[in-house]
């Protein structure tokens, strides 16, 4: 146990601080800084002034309109799934967990080009003499919960598939031996499984959306429906109303703070089972069998997948659309010009940002499997709270401490170079939720027959655990990567306007009033997303479902 | 040693001629659209580069309101020189931040004060009319065209054209703040009730100019707030009448567009002469061609043709600086109400 006592069980502590200082030392300087500008009657006034209070009420709603949204489809097309036939599942899977790291700005904009009055289906629905409801929709303050809830429940509903897909086979083999029925069956061995799963997605789809930026500045419809997030960029970047960035960082920051805790107490709590990948096409026929029993229920849950997955790809395929029939037309190569250098940008932001994510999430996860193995829980839950810190600070919240940061305190440092720590210690908690499950099934107990074997910790690493781990670093470094390149708040702000990313490029050419070639980035993002997403689809062994 | 001495002295040699013969930067603040490839910012650039020995270093902002969020942040430690693109709408809140010097260019040398010109700092250099363009093309749900309104209120009360409009948000945008000085002008008192039948109407309110206008040229609506010189744009570039600007009796709001030096400036004398180059008679073609607004000076010479086809208003309309200033705050948060329902 001696070994426990030595430096290393420090690192994953001294990296997380890191991370969370970078993501809460802005915020709090911030506020520090604005409350002696600002009286207590003042923030109590904006608060109940109106627009925050209304803001306030919108956010919430829409994000718990999507949550439920949430766990109601995303089961439902996930079980949809085992119905359908095999290259189609393939395809279906790479498209769920694609659309989660998605540019919203592009599932926004798609979904204009192809559900909008003028859209490409819109068109199609006319000439057949039909009505188009989601038009309607697109037009409403329903858009923004239409659109998270097409970013979250492809990729809830591809996790669900694969979790199932965990369960051990003994218990399907015991459960067909048994004889039991499909409501049976549901109750006892597919439900336990789908109720964390969902009820987490839920929760992590209402943080997403309470700091949903990119698809409402896309498909907002005003002050009708303004969040949080967006009356916060509105304070900063027009009005220049740092009191009210002030007060609106706090209640987004202290919002997202009590949801996150929520969430991780029921995640803590979900019996998620790890590592039983056994007799595949066995467990996949049961599960399918199971699911024609009832004829009407197999029929709705393939209905719904086949929708979801229509709707998931139609503003893929209208953005591909509009960027193809761009480059019909006119000559890329000189309208173009400006792209490479924001691809350039984009890169020195988010290959820094993954490298950080994947060695800090590798620190802090070794860390704390150590405790859990010395029993040490709550010291390992402070480790992880201190983690999963981040998660609590909204980008834009973030990005605001960051601006008042560099301001006030006069540092000569640039904001840019603030972006790639800033984009790790967002995606930071995505990263330990990946890796976590894969280390502590590979390594409990090996720590053990390393002290038998007199291996170093350094000599450790380097022999046992980096080649066991390689794969699921990588994977951790892809989602990052994924993650960081299709930021767009964060960079929005804190950017140098000379030298913009991708996304803010994009966002600048929809402004510039260059639609098609804004869909050429827009599609350029999309195959870089699903090229990576690809790998951690292949990584994660669901090409053999 | 002395080869190092050598080697030591040519670099210096060398990079004191590099210096020497550095050119000065002369860093603007711009909106988007006047510095992207089809608006006059790059030709502009050209021209005024070759006759000052100078390089232009261009800031993109989204918006004449981004740019004066970002003045205030800076403070007064803005890198730029010159502000370009701000519009009379927001010049009262421009001269309240007090960042910006005297122009030194005297007002006889633009044909502005026939529209009572805000801000003492700022040179204007273009003007417009505020206006619905209107898509001749469009078609209603069930497949008939949509008629033209014949004037504003037919276009605020008509059930025809309910859903039908897109506006700016006037938090964001100039021009969407320029709206509500177009209704107040037109209707005084009867403004929050103006404002209601404008919500009935509206399908989408954008953050900027350039959004509303795609989603208008895509076809998702038949009308969208812009310019009436908007018109000139699509019969001049595009050859097209199909998109057309609509001309009220009730009047139009005229709006003008300045720069101003900051007072932090470190080039003031070079940010002088693009003001002045600004207001030349080649630069203020440039300008009326590919930003499509009237020039200030009076001149008729090389303007696009289409400027001779578009109509002008018949009635120009005009706040006083005093009571945009005095009311600029009440009538948005009036917007906002209204639109929040």
């Amino acid at each position: 146990m001696t070994y426990w006592k030595s430096k290393h069980s420090v690192t994953g502590f001294v990296v997380a601080a890191l991370l969370a200082t970078i993501s809460l030392l802005p915020l709090i300087y911030a506020l520090m800084t604005l409350m002696s500008d600002t009286s207590a009657t003042e923030v109590v006034e904006r608060l109940y002034g109106g627009s925050v209070l209304n803001s306030l009420i919108f956010t919430i709603s829409q994000a718990f309109l999507t949550a439920v949204t949430v766990c109601i489809f995303g089961p439902l097309c996930a079980l949809g799934l085992f119905l359908s036939p095999k290259t189609y599942r393939k395809f279906s899977l790479t498209l769920r967990i694609a659309s989660f790291c998605m540019p919203s700005i592009v599932v926004a904009s798609g979904l204009i080009l192809a559900w909008g009055r003028a859209g490409f289906f819109s068109k199609a629905l006319l000439y057949l003499d039909l009505g188009n409801p989601i038009s309607d929709i697109i037009y409403s303050p329903y858009a923004i919960v239409f659109a998270n809830a097409l970013m979250n429940i492809p990729f809830c509903s591809g996790i669900i598939f694969k979790r199932l897909l965990e369960i051990p086979s003994s218990q399907y083999k015991s459960a067909s031996m048994l004889g039991l029925g499909s409501v049976q069956v549901f109750k006892t061995l597919l439900w336990p499984v789908i109720k964390p799963v969902a009820v987490y997605f839920a929760g992590l789809s209402f943080l997403l959306s309470m700091g949903s930026f990119g698809a409402l500045s896309i498909l907002g419809t005003g002050p009708q429906s303004e969040t949080i997030e967006l009356a916060l960029y509105q304070a900063v970047y027009y009005d220049g109303d740092w009191s009210q960035g002030g007060v609106l960082s706090v209640i987004h920051t202290l919002l997202c703070g009590f949801f996150a805790l929520l969430m991780i107490a029921s995640h803590s709590a979900a019996p998620i089972k790890k590592g039983a990948h056994g007799d595949l096409p066995f467990q996949f026929s049961f599960i399918r069998n199971t699911l024609k029993q009832s004829r009407i229920l197999a029929v709705t849950m393939l209905s719904f997948s086949i929708v979801l997955d229509f709707l998931t790809l139609s503003p893929l395929a209208a953005v591909c659309a509009e960027a193809l029939g761009f480059i019909w037309q006119k000559n890329i190569g000189e309208s173009l010009l400006g792209i490479e250098s924001a691809a350039v940008t984009s890169l020195a932001f988010m290959m820094p940002a993954a490298v950080i994510t994947t060695l800090a999430a590798w620190a802090i996860v070794r860390t704390y499997c150590r405790y859990v193995y010395e029993k040490r829980y709550r010291i390992a839950a402070g480790l992880q709270l201190l983690a999963l810190s981040s998660i609590i600070v909204p980008p834009m919240a973030l990005a605001f401490g960051i601006m008042v940061l560099q301001s006030r305190a006069d540092l000569i440092i640039s904001q840019a170079l603030f972006i790639a720590p800033a984009l790790a210690a967002i995606t930071l908690p995505f990263a330990i939720s990946v890796l976590l499950p894969t280390y502590e099934s590979r390594f409990s107990g090996t720590n053990q027959s390393r002290l038998i074997l007199g291996l170093t910790e350094w000599t450790f690493i380097k022999k046992v655990e980096w080649k066991t781990l390689r794969t699921p670093l990588a994977m951790v470094f892809s989602i990052s990567a994924a993650l960081c390149l299709n930021e767009t708040s964060l960079v929005t702000m804190l950017g140098d306007p000379s030298t913009p990313a991708l996304t803010t490029t994009m966002m600048r050419l929809m402004n510039q009033y260059r639609f098609n070639e804004s869909a050429i980035i827009a599609c350029t993002l999309m195959f870089a997303t699903m090229v990576i997403v690809y790998y951690f689809y292949k990584s994660e062994g669901l090409d053999h479902a | 040693m002395l080869k190092i001495a050598y080697i030591t002295l040519t670099l210096l040699s060398v990079s004191s001629q590099s210096l020497a013969t550095t050119s000065k930067e002369l860093v603007i603040y711009a909106n988007d659209s006047f510095i992207s490839e089809w608006g006059p910012g790059p030709t502009l650039k050209k021209n005024f580069e070759s006759e000052c020995n100078c390089k232009i270093k261009w800031i993109a902002a989204a918006d004449g309101a981004a740019t004066l969020a970002r003045l205030k942040i800076d403070g007064s430690r803005s890198k730029a020189d010159v502000v370009i693109g701000l519009d009379d709408s927001i010049a009262a809140a421009v001269d309240s931040l007090g960042l910006f010097a005297e122009s030194g260019i005297p007002k006889t040398s633009t044909a502005i004060d026939k529209f009572n010109n805000h801000s003492p700092k700022l040179v204007p250099y273009d003007f417009g009319f505020y206006s619905f363009m209107f898509d001749t093309e469009a078609r209603q749900k069930d497949g008939k065209l949509f008629r033209r309104p014949t004037s504003l209120d037919d276009l605020l009360t008509s059930e025809q054209f309910s859903k039908s409009v897109l506006i700016q948000d006037p938090r964001s945008s100039a021009t969407g703040l320029g709206l509500l000085f177009w209704l107040k002008s037109v209707y005084g008192d009867a403004y929050e009730k103006a404002l209601s039948k404008l919500r009935q109407q509206t399908l989408k309110v954008g953050k900027g100019w350039s959004e509303s206008y795609s989603l208008f040229t895509k076809g998702e609506a038949p009308f969208v707030l812009s310019y009436s010189t908007s018109e000139a744009y699509h019969r001049e570039i595009e050859k097209k009448s199909r998109f057309q600007a609509l001309i009220f009796p009730e009047g139009h709001y005229a709006v003008v567009e300045s720069a101003g030096i900051l007072k932090t400036s470190k080039n003031k004398a070079l940010a002088k002469s693009f003001l002045e180059f600004l207001l030349q008679e080649k630069s203020q073609q440039i300008i009326a061609s590919m930003n499509w607004m009237y020039p200030i000076i009076e001149t008729t010479k090389n303007l696009p043709a289409a400027f001779s086809i578009i109509q002008k208003p018949n009635k120009v309309l005009r706040l006083g600086p005093s009571i945009i200033d005095k009311n600029r705050r009440t009538w948005t948060e009036q917007w906002e109400n209204t639109f929040r329902k």
